[in-house]
């Protein structure tokens, strides 16, 4: 499926987006989808209320790296192990950790230093991609937090560096920076709808992310489309008939024009060279079945498109 | 007098002081604090609605700011018996608006404001919007001006956060981890350079290893002289705490129906459970109407051949079933009297005063499920 070629030449994908949109099913399936394309994944989420275990049959994954397919590796992140591991695993000091470190006190540590828990997490993702040479992933996966959460997440290192610490922290927080922007490396992509509203925030923060990270080429995966060719979509606009089921089409593919006309315009203002932004539009299932099946991705994303002008 | 039963909605609003509405990220949660709070102000209360979400384009059609003041919010044509005031809250001027009111003294507040290490606190973290709503909320509390405060939740896991956050304040300071620790490095710092890492012990050497002993210096300025804002958070943080368990409030869990959104609110309502916090009343919007079925049904027996039908009857189905266990969840944990509400899935999006009105009144009738 060449439409998602540009996507899996960066091994780091970040995925973020409004909330309630399938940022989580669109990052499992985009790890599946490699899995069976000869791929070893590591997706990550850090989320309180765990979105990945119940696609991947398990009840509970924690912080703890399970495999969850066959060279599938998916891991919670909370910020008191990411804190443990930064400390150990990134600055090397262990028998520090162990002698210093209870448990309440990395607590207080991580709710006072501000942006440590950003930070910890940001570590731990270079850590996945670049020093794990045990596993030897293929691709990290970010199921990442929503828009703004996000934001102030790429913003941290930033944070940081200018807060007058020295030290370890500081040679660590700069390693991390050069890796989660270099964007041979690294690719954001967000995730969104095909309704007006849904996509004006989803322009806003590509904008942001153009203007405040420098980051340009973000990827757009538009979620819940219908499922309809373009035969279909004049099919379905022909149709008269006062039937509630078929006004209920008409005027969600009205809104989706509509809004992907108005993402595309949106995105092609941030483009400096002219370029037109890549869209991947993905169908529309109507109904989840949890777990995931196998082949549930290739299946999904066979019935993608890249949208065409 | 009516006569007739009250809608649950309507029940809420005249009973309750507080209203808070949580959910996960994009079931509509903030619509739905917007419009109990314009709801209320019709049925003629003094209503505050503090929104924390950034759900801008809202706010700008509503004519809310951006700040820690309340403006009021004027709505044109309607017959508002009561009234409306709202506030999007910014972050730093809630917090600037704290330390105004907690620290001790006019040079202590200026050094506050000065500090580097406040002005990334209070502008750039992620975290303490949500206890500066709670503070802001307690502040509120003591103002007769208001006889209703709707309070909007941030979106998404932070929900939970929100929750434990009173707590998770007064863990910092009456538990007093933080500051024993770095009170005594402040203090061995005036002692001089040479007493300072001795005193401080081998727990401060050790974390002065990792991140400089400039940051800790930093560190321990800056606690010193938040100390009184500190304890005016966590007396704050406890007495609002109070408050929401109290009768006066109640929570409004907003959900949809689909997998994530039935997950994040079971693991809400096993968390309002768990820290004794009242449920007044579920809504599940985004209802993909259940007309919807009959009219595919007809369809396909009629040969009309629509295409997309076959993935809108999932849809139906799907938004049945999930609503259906958001209901039984529901029972399950606070009972079968509390209310779970319907409301169907509007083609419309609501960014402007007269949908927001529309939506209000949708939801003074949603549909009750049994």
């Amino acid at each position: 499926m060449n439409f998602l070629e540009s996507l899996f030449q960066k091994k780091v994908i970040l995925l973020t987006g409004k909330g309630g949109i399938g940022k989580s099913l669109t990052a499992a399936s985009l790890s599946q989808y490699a899995v069976e394309h000869g791929k070893k994944v590591c997706l990550v989420e850090s989320n309180s209320q765990e979105q990945l275990a119940p696609l991947f049959r398990q009840s509970k994954i924690g912080h703890n790296l399970t495999e969850v397919l066959p060279n599938l590796h998916v891991i919670n992140l909370n910020p008191q192990d990411n804190f443990r591991d930064f400390v150990v695993l990134h600055l090397g000091f262990a028998k520090l950790f162990e002698k210093v470190f209870t448990k309440t006190l990395v607590k207080s540590f991580i709710n006072m230093l501000p942006g440590i828990a950003e930070l910890t997490l940001l570590g731990r993702l270079f850590y996945f991609s670049e020093i794990d040479e045990k596993h030897d992933f293929d691709h990290i996966i970010l199921d990442g937090f929503a828009s703004g959460h996000f934001l102030s997440l790429l913003k941290t290192p930033d944070a940081v560096l200018n807060s007058g610490m020295v030290g370890p922290v500081i040679k660590e927080t700069e390693r991390v920076k050069d890796f989660i922007f270099n964007q041979d490396k690294v690719a954001v992509a967000i995730v969104t709808m095909p309704e007006p509203l849904i996509v004006s925030e989803a322009v806003d923060f590509a904008k942001k992310f153009k203007n405040e990270l420098n980051i340009s080429h973000t990827h757009v995966l538009v979620n819940r489309c219908l499922p309809l060719s373009s035969g279909e979509q004049e099919a379905l606009e022909a149709l008269q008939t006062e039937e509630q089921a078929v006004q209920y089409l008409q005027s969600r593919l009205g809104r989706q024009k509509e809004s992907l006309n108005q993402l595309k315009r949106g995105l092609a203002e941030l483009e400096d060279s002219g370029k037109q932004p890549e869209l991947i539009l993905l169908p529309d299932l109507g109904a989840i079945q949890e777990p995931l099946v196998n082949n549930f991705a290739s299946n999904w994303f066979a019935n993608a498109s890249k949208d065409s002008m | 007098m009516s006569h007739t039963k009250e809608h649950p909605i309507l029940s809420l609003i005249h009973d309750h002081r507080f209203i808070v509405t949580l959910g996960s990220g994009g079931v509509g949660k903030t619509t739905t604090a917007v419009a109990l709070a314009v709801l209320a102000a019709m049925e003629g209360k003094k209503v505050g609605l503090l929104s924390i979400d950034p759900a801008k384009r809202l706010a700008d059609a509503m004519g809310i700011k951006l700040g820690s003041a309340l403006s009021p919010i004027k709505i044109p044509g309607s017959d508002m018996k009561g009234s409306l005031h709202g506030a999007m809250l910014d972050q730093k001027a809630v917090f600037d608006e704290m330390v105004d009111r907690w620290a001790p003294s006019k040079s202590i507040k200026e050094k506050i404001y000065e500090n580097s290490i406040y002005k990334e606190v209070s502008a750039n973290l992620g975290g303490p919007l949500e206890y500066m709503a709670l503070a802001k909320l307690q502040a509120m509390s003591e103002d007769d001006s208001f006889d209703l405060i709707v309070l909007d939740t941030p979106p998404d896991t932070h929900a939970l956060d929100f929750l434990e956050r009173p707590n998770a304040l007064s863990g910092f300071t009456e538990g007093g981890v933080m500051t024993w620790l770095i009170k005594p490095f402040y203090l061995a710092q005036k002692l001089g350079a040479g007493k300072l890492l001795r005193a401080s012990g081998k727990l401060m050497s050790g974390i002065s290893a990792i991140t400089g002993v400039k940051m800790l210096q930093m560190l321990a300025e800056f606690l010193v002289l938040m100390e009184d804002v500190i304890k005016g958070f966590s007396k704050a943080g406890n007495q609002v705490t109070e408050l929401l368990k109290s009768s006066q409030t109640s929570f409004i869990l907003v959900a949809a129906p689909h997998n994530a959104a039935v997950r994040s609110a079971r693991g809400l309502m096993e968390e309002l459970k768990r820290n004794k916090f009242p449920l007044g009343a579920m809504l599940v919007n985004r209802y993909t109407p259940s007309e919807l079925e009959a009219s595919i049904k007809r369809c396909q027996d009629e040969g009309v051949n629509a295409p997309g039908l076959e993935m809108l009857l999932k849809k139906v189905g799907y938004a049945k079933d999930l609503t259906g266990t958001l209901r039984d969840d529901v029972h399950q944990f606070f009972g079968t009297d509390t209310p779970v509400l319907r409301i169907e899935e509007h083609s419309k999006f609501i960014h402007t005063l007269d949908s927001v009105i529309e939506f209000s009144e949708t939801v003074s009738h949603a549909k009750v499920l049994h």
